[in-house]
């Protein structure tokens, strides 16, 4: 089977790494010989995630922030592409905090950008959200030509800046960039979405389950390895050049889910039957809430790369991972046992 | 400044080139009080003229970044133009934190202090800049996509991105005006400045960045403070954008010619560094559809050559007293 990067790259920096997508990235770079460098601030992700690479020759964990310039500049040096996914992942958070949308989202990837610019680096994967398409795509999928773009979250706003700035560096210095709009992704060690609420309130409370607005939600939602895969696909098939040096592709797959079939799902997985469902009935479930969010994906299906499940399909064996992962992780401090980690990795 | 019933804008930026003018036009023609929060890095007061000893003038200076400062400066006013932002978009291009912090991290600044203090009304200066490198048609503001080339388009295009949030989030109204390369009597920064200086400096020679074919359109400061006025009153969305600028354009090449003749220069030799564009994130051919706010009422007096001509004019005469200085 092919690599997911081809041959054409051998060290691979993923921010984000030990978050819910990019340790899965991690694993799958590690495992195929790629040299991965893991740098994450533990905010969202976790040591357990990646603790079973420790110690691997080809792999090394930074525990530190993109927000800290020198770090991240030092740690950078001789990569051959990053895989930018570090973000603030709490899109509901905004309303009480917008700054963490600007810090750990734009400042975050604007960091990013000038460490790339200062070490030579030309190679950026970014994960920017189908969110930015805001109330354009509330009722019909819109395809990545879609706008204007008139973002109704701080999170959106975020990303769409930074989808700006990556298009200014691309331009100007010679980056080339994939851009995907993903839609939801889902899967094992997810820390946030609705299947994880879902199954974290049932737990708690199995007798009733609260669907925050009007209960008529729908998204588009696929599994993490489906999404890692079409990126490696667009990467391998799909080559930027000096005209275009950056471009944007929706992902996800040709469907949708609606909330109220992700509840019954998730109820029938954790066998409840007596479960009652609420739906609160309020038009937006939070101040920047997308209840429908539609995007096409047929630029990347006419191009040649598709989702083998449904959303549905998605959502069911997300479901059923995160039931079935409860006490898989029980040492979360096994990685810092080994010798890695920042001191190491600085004076290489 | 004394309380008062009076309506109260705030201008960030207020002593640059377009907020000078903004000031002024408010002081004359409006009861309001006006404060001008400026760092003064470009900005100026000689441009006040004697609005300076006005009582409803008042002038702080003082950093954007700053946003306790801004918070406790901005409370009790009503009305919010944010027009600070770095202006100097070649220098940006080999320093791309220039537009990052001193203009995206300005306006999240001024949209936070608004959200802290309960102000709802923002207009924001934006540009042309955000469309990027798109086809030479007249672009719509509906323009499905934005591909910014300089850090400029993109610290503009998301501070919009972050207005359109907060409108939405926060109850702010927010109004964004795309300027195409605005001109007047004591501009800052632009073409016809640069080549002023230059001849100031060298009468017979004339540097000109690119083939001298690049060409967009000008409009005159007038007109773009009548759109600021006509946008503030009479936009009912909650979020909106507007393209403002004129019809025709003008090349590099052409407005070195106006200057030349408004100088008596006889026989300059232009020397072109050669290549499309001016430098790195420089969009060479551009132009603008306007229609949205005609059909709300605006027109430009001035066409791109009436404005080049009218601001050039004012520039020589700023020469003349000493206010421009010849190019280093």
């Amino acid at each position: 089977m092919e690599r997911i990067l081809g041959n054409s790259v051998k060290k691979i920096f993923v921010t984000g790494g030990a978050g819910f997508i990019g340790s899965h990235v991690v694993d799958q770079l590690v495992s195929q010989g790629y040299q991965v460098c893991a740098y994450d601030n533990l905010s969202n992700g976790r040591r357990e995630y990646i603790s079973a690479h420790c110690g691997k020759p080809n792999f090394k964990f930074i525990n530190d922030d993109i927000l800290n310039v020198d770090c991240l500049r030092k740690s950078l040096n001789g990569y051959d592409l990053v895989w930018h996914l570090a973000a603030n992942t709490d899109i509901i958070g905004g309303a009480q905090n917008p700054r963490r949308d600007l810090n750990d989202c734009v400042v975050g990837t604007f960091n990013v950008l000038e460490a790339m610019r200062l070490n030579g680096i030309k190679l950026l994967f970014f994960s920017s959200t189908g969110a930015v398409y805001g109330e354009l795509c509330h009722d019909t999928p819109v395809a990545e030509d879609a706008g204007p773009l008139l973002p109704v979250s701080t999170y959106a706003a975020g990303k769409i800046g930074s989808e700006a700035f990556i298009s200014a560096f691309c331009h100007l210095y010679g980056i080339h960039a994939w851009i995907f709009r993903f839609g939801n992704v889902v899967g094992g060690r997810m820390t946030h979405g609705v299947i994880y609420d879902f199954i974290n309130k049932l737990r708690a409370n199995p007798a009733e389950l609260l669907i925050k607005g009007d209960g008529r939600q729908e998204k588009n939602y696929f599994l993490v390895e489906e999404c890692i895969d079409g990126m490696g696909w667009a990467f391998r098939n799909i080559p930027m050049s000096d005209e275009t040096p950056c471009d944007i592709f929706n992902l996800g797959t040709t469907s949708v889910s609606k909330v109220t079939d992700i509840a019954a799902m998730i109820k029938t997985e954790m066998r409840l039957s007596k479960t009652e469902i609420i739906i609160e009935g309020t038009k937006r479930a939070w101040p920047g809430d997308q209840p429908r969010v539609h995007i096409t994906v047929s630029r990347m299906k006419k191009l040649g790369w598709v989702t083998r499940h449904t959303s549905d399909e998605a959502v069911r064996i997300a479901a059923r991972r995160i039931l079935n992962s409860g006490s898989k992780f029980k040492d979360p401090e096994h990685c810092s046992n080994t010798p890695l980690g920042q001191e190491t990795f600085i004076n290489e | 400044m004394k309380s008062s019933s009076k309506k109260r804008y705030f201008i960030t930026g207020g002593a640059g080139f377009i907020g000078a003018h903004l000031v002024n036009r408010l002081l004359d023609t409006t009861e309001a009080e006006v404060i001008v929060y400026d760092n003064f890095s470009t900005g100026r007061r000689w441009p006040f003229g004697e609005r300076v000893n006005n009582k409803r003038l008042k002038i702080i200076e003082a950093d954007v970044s700053d946003l306790d400062r801004l918070k406790s400066a901005m409370a009790g006013s009503e009305v919010i133009y944010h027009l600070a932002a770095n202006s100097d978009i070649a220098r940006a291009a080999n320093e791309p934190g220039i537009d990052f912090w001193n203009s995206l991290c300005l306006t999240f600044n001024v949209l936070e202090a608004m959200r802290l203090g309960g102000m709802k009304r923002i207009l924001f200066a934006s540009g042309s800049g955000v469309y990027g490198d798109v086809p030479p048609i007249p672009l719509p503001e509906a323009y499905p996509r934005s591909i910014p080339v300089s850090t400029y388009g993109a610290a503009k295009l998301s501070g919009e991105s972050f207005i359109s949030a907060y409108s939405h989030m926060f109850g702010i109204k927010g109004s964004v005006l795309r300027f195409a390369n605005v001109v007047g009597p004591h501009q800052t920064h632009g073409v016809a400045y640069d080549f002023i200086r230059r001849l100031l400096k060298d009468k017979n020679r004339l540097l000109i960045y690119g083939d001298g074919r690049q060409s967009k359109p000008y409009i005159f400061i007038d007109d773009v403070l009548d759109a600021f006025m006509l946008i503030e009153h009479e936009q009912t969305a909650g979020y909106d954008i507007f393209n403002v600028g004129t019809a025709d354009y003008l090349t590099v090449t052409q407005i070195a010619g106006i200057i030349s003749d408004k100088m008596k220069l006889k026989n300059v030799v232009f020397d072109y560094t050669g290549g499309a564009r001016g430098w790195k994130a420089d969009v060479p051919v551009y132009r603008l559809n306007t229609d949205k706010i005609r059909s709300q009422g605006w027109q430009n007096r001035l066409n791109s050559r009436q404005a080049v001509e009218a601001a050039v004019a004012a520039m020589l005469e700023d020469a003349r007293l000493g206010k421009i200085a010849p190019a280093p």
